[in-house]
């Protein structure tokens, strides 16, 4: 083995078994719009779950009983989480964009005003400002878990997460009473668009930052992380706050100005 | 010219069995369900009870104050004479060598330094290779 930091990575089944899952997905999907025959669809789909599970397993192992993360490994990964973040904020910007673009100069398509005409927008005070309330309060029990997983006590972290996990849950229901009982649909105007596109891509995003931090809650339950090395809960609990104030905007601009 | 030289001294050429890391890195090597080690109950670990390979040698390592464990800091120091040569330690009978010949020097001028007779940069830098001495090295 050679005398360096760096992790050099082993060869992997995933990105060959997931390229795989992508072509059943999407030639399954064309298979399942044309044809009504959804089980390559179904196939494609169950691999790339699959490959996700098995591929993530492995860089969990990598990290928690290979020991491949030395420092400047650990600063590549955080570096990539950023990036990753930054690149999701940009994909929320053009939706804003699209939201601002059509909001701020109303085409006459629409009666010329925001909301357009015949839209009933939703009660921005009513469960949107539940949910501002329940998204705000799992940031501050994720902070809760960090402190306690930094200052060592393991009951309360696990306390801390759990709660955090449960919050995200309770908001995931409770946007999907939201839509179950809105009154108007995605296909209602641009109104529509743009509300359903947008909240809805957040709404994925609360469930892939619940998923994450679950699987963070179930290491710890482990014992997979120290009080100084837990970069995964590191890179869950800043995806997390990123949502978070994803979800600000989303009220402030969408729910409260918007309607 | 810059009265200080500053050399890089770049990895060990080869791997020998006192090197070679103590488990394999099959992906699928272990179950990671197991609690590491130093786990009490109640208790999150500290750093060095849960780390494993290479990563806690490193954290051994900075533990035993050696701060740069990996030799990937560039090394600055007087400008190496024939007479004396910057001596560059290597447990092997050779290593690379990078020399930044100028201060503003825009890339490094990277050689083989073999262990005998002290080697020059085509800059006038002089370098020697002599035993390390393995004890003090903690990786």
């Amino acid at each position: 083995m050679a005398y360096h930091p760096y992790h050099l990575v082993n060869p992997s089944p995933w990105p060959c078994v997931g390229a795989c899952g992508a072509l059943f997905t999407t030639s399954g999907a064309v298979a399942y719009f044309h044809y009504s025959m959804p089980w390559v669809l179904i196939l494609g789909l169950l691999v790339i779950v699959g490959t996700m599970v098995g591929w993530w397993r492995d860089v969990i192992r990598e990290g928690s009983v290979d020991g491949c993360y030395t420092q400047v490994v650990r600063r590549g990964l955080k570096l990539g989480m950023i990036l990753f973040i930054v690149s999701e904020v940009c994909l929320f910007f053009s939706f804003f964009w699209a939201f601002f673009h059509s909001s701020l100069a109303p085409a006459i398509e629409i009666g010329a005003v925001w909301p357009p005409k015949g839209i009933e927008p939703l009660n921005p005070f009513s469960v949107p400002l539940l949910n501002t309330a329940v998204l705000l309060s799992s940031g501050a029990t994720v902070t809760w878990a960090h402190h306690a997983i930094i200052s060592g006590q393991r009951e309360e972290a696990i306390r801390g997460l759990s709660l955090t996990v449960l919050l995200g849950i309770i908001f995931t229901g409770l946007q999907a009473m939201e839509y179950y009982e809105a009154p108007f649909a995605i296909s209602d105007s641009v109104y529509g668009a743009t509300f359903f596109v947008t909240t809805g891509a957040h709404g994925a995003h609360v469930i892939i930052g619940s998923t994450f931090l679950g699987v963070c809650l179930v290491r710890l339950a482990y014992n997979q992380f120290s009080r100084g090395r837990h970069l995964g809960f590191e890179a869950a609990a800043w995806y997390w706050h990123f949502v978070d104030v994803v979800w600000l905007f989303l009220y402030i601009f969408m729910y409260w100005w918007g309607s | 010219m810059a009265s200080l030289a500053r050399f890089a001294v770049g990895r060990s050429l080869l791997s020998s069995p006192y090197w070679r890391r103590s488990i394999s890195l099959a992906y699928c090597r272990k179950s990671s369900s197991d609690s590491p080690p130093g786990h009490r109950e109640g208790n999150i670990v500290t750093d060095s009870e849960h780390s494993y390979g290479i990563e806690k040698k490193e954290i051994d390592a900075l533990m035993d104050g050696v701060e740069d464990p990996f030799n990937l800091n560039i090394n600055r120091g007087p400008r190496g004479t024939k007479e004396r040569p910057t001596l560059v330690p290597s447990l092997l009978g050779e290593r690379i060598v990078g020399c930044v010949c100028e201060k503003d020097a825009t890339h490094i001028k990277w050689m083989t330094l073999p262990k005998g007779d002290a080697k020059r940069c085509h800059c006038g830098h002089w370098f020697k290779l002599i035993e390390a001495n393995p004890n003090k090295i903690k990786i």
